[in-house]
């Protein structure tokens, strides 16, 4: 898979506060990228970077193979959800989207239809007549979104795009963004470590302007290597039964949690993990443990606590 | 490789025009435009108003210029007032006709109002983008250059056509009334709209850099207004101590840009692309 976004060795400073420190970073084409990371981390100034809104103190960053300098920006290759930006507040909604719609090229009629189009995606069609100051938070975060959907940019990025709205328009714009995802890239910053999860195929997480986890969903969460067997009661032998289970064949090592209800299951070989599954359940089952769940790899929330508490 | 180039310059122009009709169509509808208009209108009245009442009671005698001049004393006018320092182009445009005495002194004490009002109309149009940060929203669509090239557009010619309204809105009053005979005053008018468009462009590239570069927009009207008008003060000093000094500001040569003498176009083209280029650069190397 080819680099849609490339960062090599990207540092931002702003005085002497250093927000992004020597950043590498590969955002491969086609993917649903999340940056994650606690306040503070960099990610709203890598956006920033990325969008070609800032200036890197040092290193490159490409998209798609374009150097990104001052005189070139990523224009006609990125479109971004900017996470503070205003739109004007005196315009109707229409006639903004169109107007950046002409920006990027497109006759008045074909502007005004892929504005319609786009507030229709978003979910904003009757209020299109509306002036943008007459509009909810929630509803101008839906006009940010319906702006990157005008035209055809490769790659579009969402900083933090559900930022304050509804969990019901939140979910409906997740799921908005998973199906753009299927023709573009998509970065997208978010504190809802959830909606992360759900949506992304791959992850970066950051921490005090370094990166310090990235890959694919899957390889964040160790899904392919790491099984978590939740019990719906206690046991008593929970560390005999550990033993047990990393006597199956394809299990390193198993670790009860301290509540002994749960049981964190290595698996060495993640070919086999649907047989290590398998088998560890049968075994708990024939033990007289009552088995409440399964879950493949730590959830996103465990790991980003673990990587950003490491690098504390 | 130059297919390539051709490509990006037809796009760069076209995200220029873009900018531009989006501005000029926001400037012409704001409040500031018409009161850009009416202000000027009300500037230039006065001062027209004054001129007819005071060539009444010349009985005629100041509007009629050096019409009954013959060319020995013409010569000899020109070369007394290059000896006070006076630009013979500006004397000489004064003496044949190209400056009647009307359009002289309505420009000479109307048009230091023309850079406030510029200014009062243009300030904001990019420092309030980047203090909202609508940049963001624009400036992945168009490169900065073409946005600046936008801005500065549709100031310049918005503010031109509003004090070309003024214009023909007074001469046609003028000529309705029958004030005074104007067929001097119309014949040079081309001459002083092209020199007003020069005049115009510097004073639009001034508030671009300053809408450019500064943050928020109150404080860009702020010290826009406090540099107009300490310049002025600054080089008048400055010329006592050491004359040529005193005209260094692209503001000491609008009386010789209205007779388009050379040096005063090349002032202010020059002070214009300076301006222009501070503004690009600015931008350019600007977080947004």
């Amino acid at each position: 898979m080819s680099a849609a976004i490339q960062l090599q060795g990207v540092s931002k400073s702003y005085g002497s506060v250093q927000a992004v420190q020597q950043l590498d970073l590969e955002i491969p084409e086609g993917s649903l990228y999340g940056l994650i990371g606690p306040n503070g981390a960099g990610k709203t100034t890598t956006f920033g970077m990325l969008s070609g809104f800032l200036r890197p103190t040092t290193g490159e960053v490409r998209v798609r193979g374009h150097l990104l300098t001052t005189t070139r920006p990523p224009v006609g290759h990125v479109l971004a959800l900017p996470q503070d930006a205003q739109l004007p507040d005196n315009k109707k909604v229409i006639a903004v989207l169109v107007h950046l719609a002409r920006l990027q090229g497109m006759s008045t009629d074909e502007a005004t239809a892929k504005a319609r189009d786009a507030l229709g995606k978003v979910g904003l069609a009757e209020l299109s007549e509306r002036k943008v100051r007459a509009l909810s938070h929630g509803q101008r975060r839906r006009v940010g979104i319906a702006q990157t959907l005008i035209g055809n940019n490769e790659v579009i990025l969402f900083d933090e795009p559900t930022a304050g709205l509804d969990p019901r328009t939140a979910l409906e714009l997740g799921q908005l963004i998973k199906s753009l995802h299927a023709e573009r890239t998509i970065v997208l910053s978010s504190h809802n470590l959830a909606e992360v999860e759900s949506l992304c195929t791959h992850a970066a997480i950051l921490d005090k302007g370094r990166l310090v986890a990235a890959g694919t969903m899957d390889e964040i969460k160790g899904t392919g290597q790491l099984l978590f067997v939740n019990l719906a009661k206690p046991v008593d032998d929970a560390d005999e039964l550990a033993a047990a289970l990393a006597a199956i064949e394809t299990v390193g090592k198993v670790t009860p949690s301290p509540e002994k209800d749960r049981f964190a299951v290595e698996c060495t070989d993640a070919e086999k993990v649907d047989d290590v599954t398998n088998a560890v359940l049968q075994a708990l089952i024939t033990s007289g443990a009552s088995v409440k769940g399964v879950e493949r790899g730590k959830r996103l929330e465990e790991r980003f606590m673990e990587t950003t508490a490491a690098s504390k | 490789m130059s297919t390539d180039n051709a490509h990006a310059l037809d796009r760069v122009l076209a995200e220029t025009f873009a900018v531009a009709r989006a501005e000029i169509f926001d400037m012409v509808k704001s409040i500031r435009f018409a009161f850009l208009v009416i202000s000027y209108a009300f500037a230039a009245g006065i001062v027209g108003s004054g001129l007819l009442w005071v060539n009444e009671k010349m009985e005629g005698k100041l509007l009629m210029g050096a019409a009954g001049l013959g060319e020995a004393e013409r010569t000899a006018i020109v070369e007394g007032l290059a000896d006070q320092g006076m630009s013979t182009y500006l004397a000489e445009a004064i003496l044949n006709g190209d400056l009647p005495p009307m359009v002289f002194g309505v420009l000479f004490f109307s048009t230091f109002s023309i850079p406030l009002l510029m200014l009062l109309v243009g300030f904001n149009r990019i420092s309030e983008d980047v203090s909202t940060r609508y940049t963001r929203y624009l400036l992945q669509r168009v490169h900065r250059g073409s946005y600046l090239a936008g801005k500065l557009i549709g100031h310049w010619l918005v503010s031109f056509v509003a004090i070309v309204i003024v214009h023909i809105a007074l001469l046609s009053y003028a000529k309705i009334n029958d004030l005074y005979d104007m067929e001097s005053t119309i014949a040079a008018m081309p001459r002083i709209w092209f020199a007003l468009l020069l005049l115009v462009l510097g004073y639009s590239a001034y508030t671009t850099l300053v809408s450019a570069t500064l943050n928020p927009p109150i404080l860009v009207l702020l010290l826009g207004v406090i540099f107009l008008m300490g310049i002025r003060v600054v080089q008048f000093f400055l010329g006592l101590m050491y004359e040529p000094l005193g005209k260094v500001w692209m503001g000491s040569w609008d009386v010789e840009l209205y007779a388009l003498d050379p040096i005063a176009v090349g002032i202010y083209l020059g002070y214009a692309a300076v301006f222009i280029a501070l503004a690009h650069l600015v931008l350019r190397r600007r977080d947004l």
